[in-house]
């Protein structure tokens, strides 16, 4: 946990340190002594002095607990990674590719990545997914989903 | 309070199918994502929020109500079945429940669970219809200077939700507190670290942020984690508690309601703390203590009827205060905003009727809870076996396209990936992931109430000491904060004593 620890606190300061040099650009109010940046300069500070606890408490070995650092050669860290770019892509192409295709690739690449390789599972509970949830939301709530390329070929 | 308008807000949740549809949909819902290990109900509310967008307040609010009075039910399937806690408050049932399953009474355990966290939950949830209005009537003539107060009073729970550092939690208190003054400065308008950006003018959104924090974290660190999903093989063959049972019980049930409420209504201090003490309280005041650990149903009624009972009592602070008791009302507190309904004080003088709705509902969903629970025991107990490499992907498409829905942008679903990836890293390092909800919440109470008193007094800080409620307020934030201090020692060793206990049992 120490290593952790040390990062944790270093971000923690560099955020810290941002906002207030941010706040420093921000307008003074003269009326009522505080302005826009008076919280965040309060907070900004807050967090500062407790990362710096943080650091110092885990150079005196006072750290508590474990920690497993995150490795690339991780099985299961790689899985988590692959699924984060699952679903950024999910997200880049709701909108363009609509929905329910965007769904169905989704649900079933996500599957094939946590080892389901069944292609009759893959395809009813892609497709079983992709309707109940379009249907719940377009149908039972009225919020309009995008339907892409769909939209064009019905 | 007013027993005319708690008898209409009856016929209105009673009467009214849709709203007692939504009830057993959320209860359902609540029983199914509690029984999962790995899914809470803060989790479950988080998720099925967007599902109340565009219905009326009085539905959405009830079905939500139901998805917490469930989730906290459902817990103890998975801990009676598999001796996996299904959310942390029923880590303490694992202790005497799974022991039970063992012995092949798993149908026991479970009808007294069922049974227990019904009666916690109808007293917890009546304890709440009475008191919260007086604590109401007291908040009602807060002006500025008490709201910052409360405000600063809430926050000072922090700590006592912290988890294993109380460093770390501070740390997640101040970046929630960072991270609600995002957007236009509440008094001069004045675009605070927008980065240019009009989706950020109001702040973070607050649903698509939580379905981060709480849903999409909770994905990454289950994908990283994949284990077997347990087979079941518990025979249940019973659905409600034998009269013997209940006569056993009915002492630690009485005991333990009263001890979950209590907890439940102190700020920060959730269905797990409030378990584990009436554990130990049923414990102490058992004739044969050492039979605890070998499947007691005393314990199992104890634990149950504790964290059920915490539901009701989180939400007196909730309703009357504006001030969440946990993580799921702080989840909740976000519902009521977006129907339109800011919780405190000023909702009973406003909006008194959806305030009675939700005492009503709250009972009404206790009632539900029993009858779903008891009719639908075997089925639940067959979700646990849902496979994850299919519940992931699902629950994926959920958290993205509810944060989609709100607003129909889809900046919100890169926001949920990116407070996911945030919760995540947070959650793998213990930087403790409530306190930043609670801090977005109470964040622009906080700062809002105070800039509006300094344009009172034009600048003068003094008027902050010149009310004695507020003055009392600030006092007790620092009090508690004090004893959080304190106490958080204390109550980390009393947890890690339980888990040792639990540890030995399964061994044994």
């Amino acid at each position: 946990m120490k290593t952790a620890d040390f990062i944790g606190g270093s971000a923690g300061i560099a955020l810290g340190a941002y906002v207030i040099f941010e706040g420093s650009k921000m307008p003074p109010d003269l009326i009522m002594k505080i302005g826009p940046s008076f919280f965040p300069d309060i907070l900004a500070s807050g967090l500062i002095i407790f990362s710096m606890i943080l650091i110092i408490y885990a150079f005196i070995g006072r750290a508590k607990g474990e920690a497993e650092a995150i490795s690339l050669k991780d099985k299961g860290i790689q899985r988590a990674l692959v699924s984060l770019l699952a679903i950024i892509a999910y997200t880049a192409l709701f909108e363009p590719l609509g929905y329910p295709l965007a769904t169905i690739l989704l649900v079933a690449g996500v599957m094939v990545l946590l080892g389901k390789r069944q292609p009759k599972e893959l395809a009813i509970v892609s497709l079983a997914t992709t309707f109940g949830i379009w249907l719940i939301f377009a149908k039972l709530l009225k919020l309009s989903m995008p339907m892409g390329i769909l939209e064009r070929l019905l | 309070m007013d027993f005319g308008l708690l008898f209409h807000s009856f016929g209105n949740v009673m009467l009214d199918w849709h709203v007692l549809l939504a009830i057993f949909i959320g209860v359902t819902g609540g029983i199914t994502i509690g029984a999962l290990p790995g899914l809470t109900a803060t989790m479950g509310v988080a998720l099925l929020v967007p599902f109340t967008f565009g219905r009326p307040p009085v539905e959405s609010l009830a079905m939500l109500l139901g998805i917490y009075c469930g989730g906290m039910y459902g817990g103890s399937i998975s801990a009676i079945l598999i001796r996996t806690p299904g959310t942390p408050a029923a880590a303490a049932t694992v202790l005497e429940g799974y022991p039970m399953g063992q012995r092949g009474e798993a149908g026991r355990a479970l009808a007294m669970a069922l049974f227990a966290s019904f009666s916690g939950g109808m007293i917890g949830a009546l304890i709440m219809t009475f008191l919260s209005p007086f604590v109401a009537g007291v908040a009602l003539e807060f002006s500025y200077v008490e709201y910052f107060a409360l405000a600063l009073f809430g926050l000072s729970v922090i700590i006592s939700i912290s988890g294993t550092s109380i460093i770390k939690g501070i740390m997640s208190g101040f970046f929630g507190l960072l991270l609600s003054t995002i957007g236009m400065d509440p008094i001069s308008g004045f675009p605070r670290f927008v980065f240019g950006r009009m989706d950020l003018m109001e702040g973070p959104a607050f649903i698509p942020t939580l379905i981060g924090l709480f849903a999409v974290a909770e994905l990454f660190s289950n994908i990283e984690k994949m284990g077997v999903t347990e087979k079941i093989q518990a025979r249940i063959g019973q659905f409600l508690p034998s009269w013997a049972d209940i006569k056993t019980s009915a002492n630690n049930i009485g005991k333990s309601s009263l001890i979950g409420t209590i907890v439940g209504a102190i700020p920060g201090a959730g269905g797990d703390i409030a378990a584990f003490v009436s554990y130990a309280e049923a414990k102490r005041s058992s004739k044969h203590p050492e039979k605890f650990g070998t499947g007691l149903i005393e314990g199992v009624a104890a634990t149950e009827s504790a964290n059920n009972a915490c539901s009701g009592g989180a939400m007196i602070p909730l309703l009357s205060l504006g001030v969440p008791g946990d993580a799921v009302t702080a989840v909740l507190l976000g519902a009521f905003i977006i129907q339109g309904l800011q919780p405190g004080p000023l909702l009973y003088k406003e909006h008194l009727d959806v305030v009675y709705n939700v005492f009503a509902s709250m009972i009404v969903a206790n009632v539900a809870m029993l009858i779903v629970g008891a009719v639908g025991v075997r089925f639940f107990a067959k979700v646990i076996g849902i496979q994850k490499e299919i519940l992931i992907p699902i629950i994926f498409v959920l958290s993205l396209v509810g944060s989609y829905a709100m607003r129909q942008n889809v900046f919100d679903v890169y926001l949920t990936i990116g407070f996911g990836v945030v919760g995540y890293i947070m959650q793998r390092y213990h930087y403790p992931l409530s306190p930043i909800l609670l801090a977005l919440i109470l964040g622009p109470m906080a700062e809002s109430n105070l800039r509006r008193s300094m344009v009172v007094s034009g600048g003068d800080w003094h008027i902050l000491f010149s009310r004695p409620i507020a003055v009392g307020l600030m006092v007790l934030a620092v009090a508690f904060l004090a004893a959080s201090v304190w106490n958080h020692k204390r109550i980390e060793r009393r947890l890690t004593e339980a888990k040792l206990i639990a540890a030995e049992g399964a061994s044994a």
